[in-house]
């Protein structure tokens, strides 16, 4: 017999736990995606239990159906189209009184439904008590308490969920005023299978004068329900958010605490992932690599295959996984802070500072993110209610200089300006915080003219996450970029691969497709004094990822001036017994580098190889290597950012904000390379 | 008297919404704020406001807040 499939979806206010409970549910199965055309996260995941398969959809988190943004938008497409088998309404406990209207517009649809009354243990610290058996007789709907975080309720969730489906229990149904009711009765009677929601629709669409009479009957039933399920002790203990927020929102201290928690983020995540990210490197490099190019060889594939394989594979996607334990770090911490209930504070913090750019304090999260990487920067912006603020936003990531500018930066500085590393690097990241705010002033007086609208927002009260939770996030976004590294990277790799090997039979890069390109953009690069083909032509590989600039002038330099690599041989049993070490001496160093205070791995290390340094030494100069960092940290060549920001805001939108960036490099590294070279004459 | 006039330990009483658009009313409405529900305002910065009903706490702008009439207690 084959198993019944049930459609479960989860709905409730923002910041009820719906997550954690879901994945108390589903454990790893949970996916992290899209909802189709828009970027609000869509988080789902498919159980079997018994005879029974429940796919579960996590709704954003609303207030109401009466939709305002996106997510409610969302909400109530899904509910009305995808029609769901069985409605689970989460609700936060000790906030019970407000949940209700949510749950009241839920059970107009008339689809089983089970309330989860969750956080039921806070519920009891505070104070407020419900009446289960009487809510769930008022409402004829299941009624389970739960504690996502513990896991307690959840079996008997899912038990409730399987009840209410194989039963058919609809809800009773909801009666408003008797004016309201008697013109859906005549509604009714034209389209009988129509639910009370359609009706409802249809009524305010024949007589938008009703809106705020509906509104109030909605309210006044919610109402009522709480005064006959809900009671409120007097004995409300005292509460420990109230006091944590005296501290951390303080006036004068909440800006330096939350400058030191940013800090400790970004020490934590960067300085225990970079020994896995070398780890990996070398993993790929000299272990992978060297490998599987043996087994190609053995097997006489040809010439040209190999190359591929270990030029466009190896080079372009192994490369780009090796960030895989920086991005997941990150994504850890950030969801640990988010879910601890921090993250939200900021905003409060940050709005005056993000008022005079036209901002909300709720914008600073994006940017702060941009920092670690460009492409979860733009992908946070969907908490951004204002498309019109959200705009703002992912026009001013990009300028926030990622950990892979950091990369170029560092190589420039250990050949060009080796008196004052600090100072250099320091100024590109200015440099880069300048022109977000430029461009945001600029994007405020040409395109969107209007002021911010309305800013509310709830801060949620301080949690300890649940670690389970917090790890199953990191691991469904770490899933996500691994599958677009093995699909659009990947592709975008062979076609880079492609122009620096095409036409057939090409030795040198010179006389490759790029290389011509390379030569051509000589033109364009000339005024701010990068006047060699070798250097141009490493910027087109560099669109993939800025660092690739680096590894593609190794390349271009190295083959140009007929310089090849030794090879060594490679001993298998000797390279995996090397990779087992380093793997060991990796995960030493990124528990000791917790211990120091600084961010060991941006202090600047001389790693490249000095026969490419002083090639490079002879082909720039001071004022040319600034141009070229400049040129790094404003052209947005990413190919992830310009993914991320094309499903955002459109292709045309990703292409001219491309433009604009290169007309800003180029502008800012013609005046900067005009001013050094007059200084130092 | 709008809700931006309090100071950080103030308790209000919510009388109504003066001349908010639609949709700031009916967000402000969806996410608890109704006529007579009772409130604190816990912390003052720059243009934001936060204060506490029941059991949640919002963050507002001035903007926002100049919406909201309230008397105290």
């Amino acid at each position: 017999m084959s198993k019944k499939k049930i459609k479960v979806a989860f709905a409730g206010n923002p910041n009820v736990g719906k997550t954690t409970l879901l994945n108390a549910i589903a454990g790893t199965s949970l996916k992290v995606g899209n909802w189709p055309g828009v970027t609000v996260e869509k988080r789902e995941a498919i159980v079997e239990v018994g005879d029974y398969i429940l796919h579960f959809v996590d709704l954003p988190g609303i207030y109401t159906l009466d939709p305002l943004s996106e997510d409610e938008k969302i909400a109530v497409k899904f509910l009305e189209e995808e029609k769901p088998d069985v409605i689970v309404n989460v609700i936060e406990t000790p906030s019970i009184e407000r949940a209700l209207l949510l749950t009241t517009e839920l059970l107009e649809f008339r689809i089983p439904t089970v309330i989860a009354l969750n956080m039921w243990d806070e519920a009891q610290k505070v104070g407020v008590e419900v009446d289960i058996k009487k809510l769930s007789e008022l409402l004829g709907v299941e009624v389970v308490t739960t504690v996502g975080k513990s896991g307690k309720g959840v079996k008997e969730l899912v038990e409730a969920v399987i009840r209410a489906f194989s039963e058919g229990k609809t809800p009773k149904e909801v009666r408003y005023s008797a004016e309201v009711e008697d013109l859906l009765k005549e509604l009714s009677q034209k389209n009988p299978t129509a639910t009370k929601h359609d009706l409802i629709k249809e009524l305010l669409r024949e007589k938008p004068d009703l809106y705020e009479k509906v509104r109030d009957d909605r309210f006044a039933f919610a109402h009522g329900l709480a005064k006959e399920v809900v009671r409120l002790r007097g004995d409300q203990g005292r509460d420990l958010t109230d006091a944590l927020d005296k501290i951390v929102l303080h006036p004068l201290f909440g800006i330096p605490i939350f400058i030191g928690i940013i800090y400790i983020t970004f020490k934590l995540a960067f300085d225990f992932s970079s020994p896995f990210v070398d780890w990996l490197d070398g993993f790929i490099n000299d272990f992978l690599s060297p490998l599987s190019l043996e087994v190609l060889k053995a097997l006489s594939f040809p010439e040209w295959f190999v190359r591929f394989f270990s030029e466009a594979l190896v080079g372009g996607v192994g490369f780009v996984i090796t960030f895989v334990p920086l991005i997941g770090s990150l994504y850890f911490l950030i969801t640990f802070l988010e879910m601890s209930g921090y993250i939200p504070r900021v905003a409060f913090l940050m709005d005056r500072f993000m008022h005079k750019i036209g901002l909300h304090g709720k914008s600073v999260i994006p940017l702060i993110l941009g920092f670690g990487c460009n492409v979860p920067a733009i992908v946070a912006t969907r908490t951004i209610e204002n498309p019109r603020d959200k705009l703002l936003v992912i026009a001013m990531i990009p300028f926030m200089s990622c950990p892979a500018r950091l990369v170029v930066f560092s190589f420039f500085v250990s050949i060009f300006f080796r008196e004052n590393p600090a100072l250099v690097i320091t100024a590109m990241y200015v440099i880069g915080i300048f022109i977000a705010v430029f461009t945001a002033l600029i994007l405020r007086k040409v395109l969107v003219k209007e002021g911010p609208l309305h800013f509310v927002m709830e801060l949620p009260p301080y949690r300890f996450p649940s670690m389970k939770t917090v790890f199953t996030i990191t691991w469904a976004h770490v899933k996500d970029f691994l599958y677009r590294a093995g699909t659009l990277i990947f592709g975008a790799s062979i076609v880079v691969w492609l122009l620096l090997n095409l036409p057939p039979g090409v030795k040198n890069p010179s006389e490759s497709i790029a290389g011509k390109i390379g030569k051509a953009l000589v033109h364009v690069f000339e005024p701010v004094g990068i006047d060699n083909w070798k250097a141009t032509t490493s910027l087109i590989p560099a669109f993939l990822a800025r660092e690739i600039a680096i590894s593609s002038m190794g390349t271009i330099y190295m083959s140009a001036e007929g310089i090849t690599e030794e090879v060594e041989e490679f001993n298998f049993k000797r390279a995996l017994f090397n990779q087992g070490v380093n793997l060991l001496n990796a995960t030493e160093d990124a528990f000791s580098s917790l211990l120091s205070l600084g961010i060991v791995s941006l202090e600047v290390e001389e790693e490249q190889e000095e026969d490419l340094k002083s090639l490079i030494a002879k082909d720039f100069n001071p004022a040319s290597a600034l141009s070229f960092m400049i040129f790094i940290l404003i052209y947005t060549s990413c190919l992830g950012t310009f993914a991320v920001m094309s499903r955002e805001i459109g292709l045309k939108g990703a292409i001219a904000f491309l433009g604009y960036s290169f007309a800003v490099a180029w502008i800012t590294a013609l005046i900067s390379y005009n001013l050094l070279s007059r200084l130092t004459g | 008297m709008n809700i931006s006039a309090l100071s950080p330990g103030e308790e209000f009483m919510i009388k109504g919404f003066a001349n908010a658009k639609d949709g700031v009313m009916k967000r402000l409405h969806a996410m608890g704020l109704r006529e007579g529900r009772r409130g604190k305002v816990l912390l003052k910065n720059g243009r934001a406001l936060l204060i506490k009903l029941d059991n949640f706490r919002l963050i507002i702008d001035e903007d926002v807040a100049s919406h909201i009439e309230v008397s105290n207690n």
